[in-house]
């Protein structure tokens, strides 16, 4: 039973009291400072599994996230979680990300993990390669949870990287490619915190080269980013 | 932060990171996961400073993920290296973080590096918690050495446990059924018996079953091939008749003693008058397990060259076994030397019997290796005689008759497996065939005109040793060294500047630099252990130290020099791990496993354990070089 006031909007699962606490709590975090130097403070890497390739229509099936603290990968401070399904994607899709039947329809209550995606993120600015199908991914699933407008400014290394190291970016594309550029190890690629802990290592790589890219604060760097337009 | 547990594919990868390398692989799983759950993982571009003195008291641990760290005195002067190279799975600076002050050194990503940092809380607790962990970061080397020897011992296991004694039933010691033909069978259809089932010899049996020869590889090229015979000739013809043969419940002894005493390389072995097997020289040698006093007792009591020759064979399966158990190859090297010295001094009692001068008083000298003890599993004679000086005009005519016995001498340790000197260094040359005031002489000469022969010569002649006769001339000729290279600073100059010509084969990166030309390999006596050897001997010389093994004169020299009881002890170690990589070499080149050149290794064939320790000798190596450039201005 939704209360008269509702601050937030959408249809309206039914939060309870405790998870409504925390998201306001959330929304009272202090912005990160975008005139920080890019290498100072922490920026959160993120990778999403989903249960097929339409950021618009497929489902979230599996978050990881791990920050960045001070131009170190710190981690201790990591985060993944499996999203419960109410039935399994498709073997193909399974084969992807090696997340199996059992793992999804077996996965956290979606509300309260994505509280704790929330949590764990704060307001410090997000990363990703390819980002707008993370971000889009994210904000689809959290609206729908916990009916939250997830706007966050997201730093797309798909856009960065080229511009970092111009002398690859016409022969390197997709992360692959730019793991194998900096002979970058993935354990398991497409495991979303495996995958995080990869990107992760490019964006060590990212910082060191941002203020020679014109970008020596945080802002700037997520300026660089065509995927700023999400932050709206 | 969440309060969520850390992901555990994370954690896993992490782990598996650290697992490849020491002391995280030894770490008890719960310790290394909690010392992998804080890591934090930096980056750092090439030729940009990770830690230097300026940083402060160190309060991290940095574990090289991937790349390579330099590591180097702060003022630049890298000339010498002192610090070396850090790759994947080493850590630095351990001294400071556990003495939390700055680091000496300035440390530089040589590459593109990533390290994890292991902050100092949790660091502490690895250290409180983890004995492995602990004992890798307070001992490293020692921790690696034993480590490798662990392994070496458990690489052998697998053989010790089949290793009978010499002592058991030749039954014990078959390893297949025999494999027989009619001896009418034709010479080709013996080939490919021997190539299909892949064995050294063929039993050929009459018609009432009964062995009536053998035919094996060897017979191919000296029967068949160089004679010329066509493949369709009957084996009988060409076959070993009536081969010897032992009963099975004879000793495996008793075999090595007949193939040695007849020159057998296969024994059949009977159980009543039925064949049961064949038993080859390699069989039994693959076998040998043979005690140190037993040995020493068939050295000393052995008649003939032949019996002597047989026992010094034997001396070298001792050293393998000994290799197998894991012992140190300091204690190796000792026992050989010690049974080589047996072999020696026994060979010198046979030429006795024919040549009379044991009243001389002469002196037989070990000189090089055998002189600083520390001979490996193949090595060819050095070696001198000594004597008082006779009365005026005699001396020539003692020199003929101890030439004639010196010959004698060498000529049966050829035969025992010490190859004659290429070089000549060899009692029976007259030219080191020496009265006292002589020697005393050519070693003043050598000191006096350092020019490269006499070089070349002291490091050979000045390793010496009293192996047989009267020691007391020998204790003179080192007084007088002793006491007369203080005075020639130039010739220990020149010594200094040629034991710094041969560099350790480490690469920018800490990388070992092999020799393409010579298949990829690295030399270990010239590129590793050689520079050991002559640095000791100069530290030795230049302190006065009277010791002959390189390992003797470190800790002689050491103190005395200011070289810290840890440092000593570290370059011992490292000179011990070189040592009993040749003896391994070696012994794998017996085994026809290994490459041809006895004292060549390729460092790809080592475990990643014995490569990084291989490292860490190599910069021990440049470490003690360094020194000895430093002392001499070089």
């Amino acid at each position: 039973m939704a209360p008269a006031f509702w601050p937030f909007r959408g249809p309206r699962p039914s939060v309870d009291p405790a998870l409504a606490e925390r998201l306001r709590h959330w929304k009272s975090l202090r912005e990160y400072d975008p005139s920080r130097p890019a290498k100072a403070g922490r920026w959160v890497v993120v990778d999403v599994e989903s249960s097929g390739l339409d950021a618009g229509r497929d489902a979230l099936i599996a978050v990881g996230a791990l920050a960045v603290v001070d131009g170190a990968i710190d981690l201790a401070d990591s985060f993944e979680a499996v999203l419960r399904q109410d039935a399994p994607s498709s073997v193909e899709n399974i084969e992807v990300h090696g997340i199996g039947g059992t793992e999804q329809t077996q996965g956290e209550r979606p509300e309260a993990a994505l509280a704790d995606f929330l949590a764990f993120v704060g307001k410090d600015p997000l990363v990703a390669f390819h980002a707008p199908f993370d971000s889009i991914m994210l904000k689809r699933a959290i609206d729908h949870h916990l009916g939250l407008a997830f706007k966050r400014p997201w730093l797309d290394l798909a856009d960065v990287a080229p511009l970092a190291w111009p002398k690859y970016a016409s022969r390197l594309e997709g992360l692959d490619a730019w793991l194998e550029q900096f002979a970058i190890p993935v354990t398991f690629r497409h495991r979303a915190i495996a995958d995080c802990l990869a990107t992760a290592q490019l964006m060590l790589r990212v910082l060191e080269e941002a203020p020679v890219i014109g970008a020596p604060t945080a802002g700037r760097l997520l300026g660089l980013s065509g995927a700023s337009r999400w932050l709206t | 932060m969440s309060s969520r547990p850390p992901p555990p594919l994370l954690l896993a990868a992490t782990m598996d990171v650290l697992r490849r390398h020491a002391p995280f692989n030894a770490m008890h799983e719960d310790a290394l996961e909690r010392l992998a759950g804080v890591l934090k993982l930096r980056y750092f571009a090439r030729e940009s400073t990770i830690l230097s003195p300026e940083s402060g008291p160190i309060n991290a641990l940095f574990i090289i993920q991937r790349g390579a760290v330099k590591a180097e005195e702060p003022s630049g002067v890298s000339l010498n290296n002192l610090a070396g190279t850090f790759t994947e799975g080493e850590c630095f600076p351990v001294g400071a973080l556990i003495a939390r002050r700055p680091t000496r050194l300035r440390y530089t990503a040589a590459r593109d590096t990533f390290v994890y940092v292991l902050d100092e809380g949790a660091f502490n607790q690895a250290l409180e918690t983890s004995a492995p962990f602990r004992a890798y970061c307070t001992k490293r080397l020692a921790a690696l050495l034993e480590l490798s020897t662990r392994g070496t011992r458990e690489a052998y296991a697998g053989r010790a446990a089949n290793e009978l004694t010499m002592a058991s039933p030749l039954r014990t010691a078959l390893r297949r059924a025999p494999v027989t033909l009619p001896q009418g069978a034709s010479v080709r259809e013996v080939l490919e018996l021997m190539k299909s089932r892949r064995i050294g010899s063929v039993v050929l049996m009459n018609a009432d079953g009964f062995p009536a020869g053998i035919f094996t590889q060897t017979d191919v090229l000296d029967r068949v091939a160089l004679a010329g015979q066509p493949l369709e000739r009957p084996v009988e013809e060409v076959m070993t008749k009536n081969p010897a043969s032992l009963p099975a419940s004879a000793a495996l002894s008793e075999a090595a003693q007949l193939m040695a005493r007849r020159g057998f390389r296969h024994l059949l072995v009977l159980e009543g008058e039925m064949l049961a097997g064949v038993i080859s020289e390699r069989d039994l040698f693959g076998l040998q397990r043979l005690s140190m006093q037993g040995l020493r007792k068939e050295i000393a009591q052995s008649g003939t060259v032949d019996a002597l020759a047989f026992a010094a064979r034997e001396v070298r399966g001792l050293g393998t076994a000994m290799l197998a158990q894991g012992v140190a190859s300091e204690q190796i090297t000792q026992f050989v030397s010690a049974l080589n010295d047996a072999v020696t001094e026994r060979a010198i009692e046979l030429a006795l019997r024919a040549h009379d001068v044991a009243a001389v008083g002469y002196c037989w000298m070990g000189l090089g290796s055998e002189g600083r003890n520390e001979q490996t599993l193949a090595t060819d004679q050095d070696n001198a005689i000594i004597f008082p000086d006779p009365p005026a005009g005699e001396r020539e005519a003692l020199r003929a008759k101890l030439l004639a016995f010196a010959d004698e001498v060498n000529r049966t340790l050829d035969a025992c497996g010490f190859p004659l000197c290429k070089g000549n260094i060899m009692a029976r040359n007259p030219q080191w065939c020496l009265a006292l005031p002589e020697w005393l002489d050519r070693f003043d000469d050598w000191m006096r005109n350092a020019d490269p022969e006499a070089l070349l010569n002291a490091t050979i002649f000045f390793d010496f040793r009293a192996l047989q006769g009267d020691a007391t001339l020998v204790d003179r000729l080192r007084e007088f060294l002793l006491d007369k290279v203080k005075d020639r600073p130039a010739f220990l100059r020149q010594m200094a500047a040629n034991a710094l010509q041969v560099r350790p084969p480490l690469g920018l990166f800490g990388d070992i630099v092999v020799e393409d030309d010579e298949g990829g390999t690295i030399d270990l006596k010239r590129q590793v252990s050689r520079p050991f050897v002559d640095c000791a001997r100069i530290l030795a010389l230049s302190s006065g130290v009277a010791a002959v093994s390189t390992v003797e004169r470190l800790r002689g020299a050491g103190p005395r020099i200011r070289m810290s009881d840890d440092d000593v002890a570290t370059a011992i170690d490292a000179f011990q791990f070189v040592q009993m990589l040749r003896l391994r070499s070696q012994d794998s080149l017996e085994r026809g496993t290994g490459t041809v050149e006895p004292n060549r290794i390729d460092p790809d064939t080592l475990n990643s354990l014995d490569r990084r320790i291989l490292r860490e000798t190599l910069r021990q190596a440049r470490k003690l070089q360094n020194r000895v450039a430093l002392d001499y201005q070089l």
